[in-house]
């Protein structure tokens, strides 16, 4: 862990390209998903295929699509350095923001796209080549090239690992189901203002609590919602985005955080992943902190995720978080307003918006910051502080402020 | 008796298999859990690893642990792939084994009643059929029955 952060507020995000989310985007592909919000965020950017010297990204369902298959398939003329990732989405950034500082590239494609492939959901099943997409792909820790390859129900590599440790949150601080609700429902309330959102009916805590058991004690709506969809950004120096049209948001401090062991059934508890390591790097690289932020995105792929990065973060204590929400709740707005202020997650999260590892919440806050987030806007936002990934594998923090 | 590389293959035919782990799956066809240990700091791991993760020695050796242990994490799958019983919650526990803080392993527990199952529960080994394979699985120690009807 180091508090050095040269590259502080000097590169930034230049644009922003959207495919959009839905719950099935039917007869297409990955790559035309990924194209499609690759072309937008270049056009963002005011800029063209032989700006582009940079290409980093991937996908989770599928392993994701190389960058020589983006090169090739978006006919970029000259790139200096690429490499593919797997999520979330600060793997990506980072990746691009080292580069670009570094000058292995001048402008970066970020890309990420979810692709819904056999297996994944009754629709996508029903796809002929959606089962085909599925096929020869690694199952479970074998993804990781661990030697131990299960997956559930026998393991509790993902998923299960998530809701295995949200019992063991309950029953560690005498926590209950509407602390997990309280996530659920902010992100559905902040949803409705959200086009690309695929959930944005109302939810109460009655239906949340009533929702179908998956893992417990996780329900559906503590879990993110399936789409298909893509994000793709362009990464530059602040000086080159100053230069272009849209308004510039710079990465003020971005972090990673793993510690050993991180398998799920390993973790030594809590307070020991990857999480609480992600929020003190970000501390020490960061000059602005829980007071200066407008908006906050913590990750939301399981609503227990989110719920402990108020307590990793230090917006309150370990076990706090349940209280902190409530006592942070506005009823009128029926969602979070941390100190009457701060809104979470304003486009509704993985839980609503849709789930994309983190992509979702970072276009959402470039949004934001640029002051194009229309009914959503929060005005005069200027600090972002994001925190995607989860506990073990993947913790991940980023502060973002308007350029 | 160690079974040949040609029988753990064929015993599970679904499982990716290599030089190292094939010696877990080669003690789970003789009954045997076994965790990687150390001989250079007697430190235990799982899963099996070329080194020690405490000290990096490559002295490391599977063995087989005692079998006992507690629950240490807890969830009932209500769906998931074919195979098992989803109906009521098929439960999935990480069992921190008696040999040492921190060193646990991933498997159901049975012959134990819902309301009795929870984090903290004393527990032992015993074996299921999972594909025509013995596979390990933990029900509450014998020891506690008295005491806990």
């Amino acid at each position: 862990m180091t508090g050095r952060n040269p590259a502080k507020d000097q590169v930034a995000i230049a644009g922003v390209g959207l495919s959009p989310y839905a719950r099935d985007r039917g007869a297409t592909t990955e790559l035309a998903l990924l194209l499609e919000a690759a072309v937008a965020a270049i056009r963002d950017a005011g800029l063209t295929a032989a700006d582009i010297d940079g290409v980093v990204g991937g996908g989770l369902l599928t392993g994701g699509i190389d960058p020589a298959t983006v090169v090739s398939a978006l006919g970029l003329p000259a790139v200096t350095w690429w490499t593919k990732v797997p999520p979330p989405i600060m793997n990506h950034l980072v990746a691009a923001v080292n580069a670009v500082w570094t000058g292995a590239c001048e402008v970066a494609l970020v890309y990420h796209s979810v692709y819904r492939v056999g297996g994944f959901s009754r629709s996508a099943n029903a796809d002929p080549f959606r089962r085909r997409a599925a096929l020869g792909l690694p199952d479970g820790r074998a993804a990781t090239g661990d030697g131990h390859t299960d997956a559930e129900p026998w393991s509790m590599h993902g998923s299960a690992g998530y809701a295995a440790w949200a019992g063991r949150y309950l029953a560690e601080f005498g926590a209950s189901r509407e602390d997990f609700g309280r996530i659920a429902i902010n992100d559905r309330s902040n949803a409705a203002a959200n086009p690309n959102a695929v959930l944005r009916e109302p939810l109460t805590m009655a239906g949340y609590l009533g929702g179908r058991m998956v893992r417990e004690p996780l329900c559906l709506y503590d879990m993110d919602v399936p789409v298909d969809g893509a994000d793709a950004f362009v990464v530059t120096t602040a000086e080159r985005a100053r230069d272009l049209p849209s308004p510039p948001v710079l990465i003020h401090a971005a972090t990673m955080g793993m510690t050993a062991p991180p398998q799920e059934h390993l973790a030594a508890g809590l307070e020991a992943t990857g999480q609480p390591l992600a929020a003190r790097d970000l501390r020490a690289k960061s000059d602005l902190w829980l007071d200066d932020i407008d908006l906050f995105f913590p990750y939301d792929g399981f609503t227990i995720v989110a719920l402990r990065c108020f307590e990793s973060y230090g917006f309150c204590g370990p076990g706090e978080a349940g209280a902190f929400l409530a006592d942070n709740w506005d009823a009128v707005e029926n969602r979070i307003k941390i100190k009457g202020r701060v809104p979470v997650n304003t486009h509704g999260g993985s839980l609503s918006e849709g789930g994309s590892q983190g992509a979702g919440h970072l276009r959402e806050a470039v949004t934001q910051l640029r002051g194009q987030a229309g009914r959503r806007q929060v005005p005069g936002a200027q600090v972002a502080l994001l925190t995607p990934g989860g506990f073990f594998f993947n913790a991940q923090g980023l502060v973002l402020r308007a350029g | 008796m160690t079974s040949s590389d040609a029988e753990v293959l064929e015993r599970f035919p679904s499982v990716r298999l290599d030089h190292l782990n094939k010696r877990y799956y080669q003690g789970l066809l003789r009954h045997e859990l076994l965790a990687g240990r150390c001989r250079a700091c007697g430190t235990w791991h799982t899963p099996l690893r070329p080194i020690c993760p405490s000290c990096w020695s490559t002295e490391v050796t599977p063995a087989p642990v005692s079998g006992r242990g507690t629950v240490h994490l807890l969830t009932f799958l209500h769906q998931g792939p074919p195979g098992v019983d989803y109906q009521g919650g098929f439960p999935l526990a990480a069992i921190e084994l008696a040999e040492q803080s921190g060193l646990r392993v991933e498997a159901t527990v049975v012959d134990c009643p819902r309301d009795r199952l929870r984090i903290g529960l004393e527990v032992e080994l015993t074996w299921i059929d999972r594909d025509g394979a013995p596979w390990p699985a933990f029900r509450p120690r014998r020891a506690q029955h008295g005491t806990q009807p």
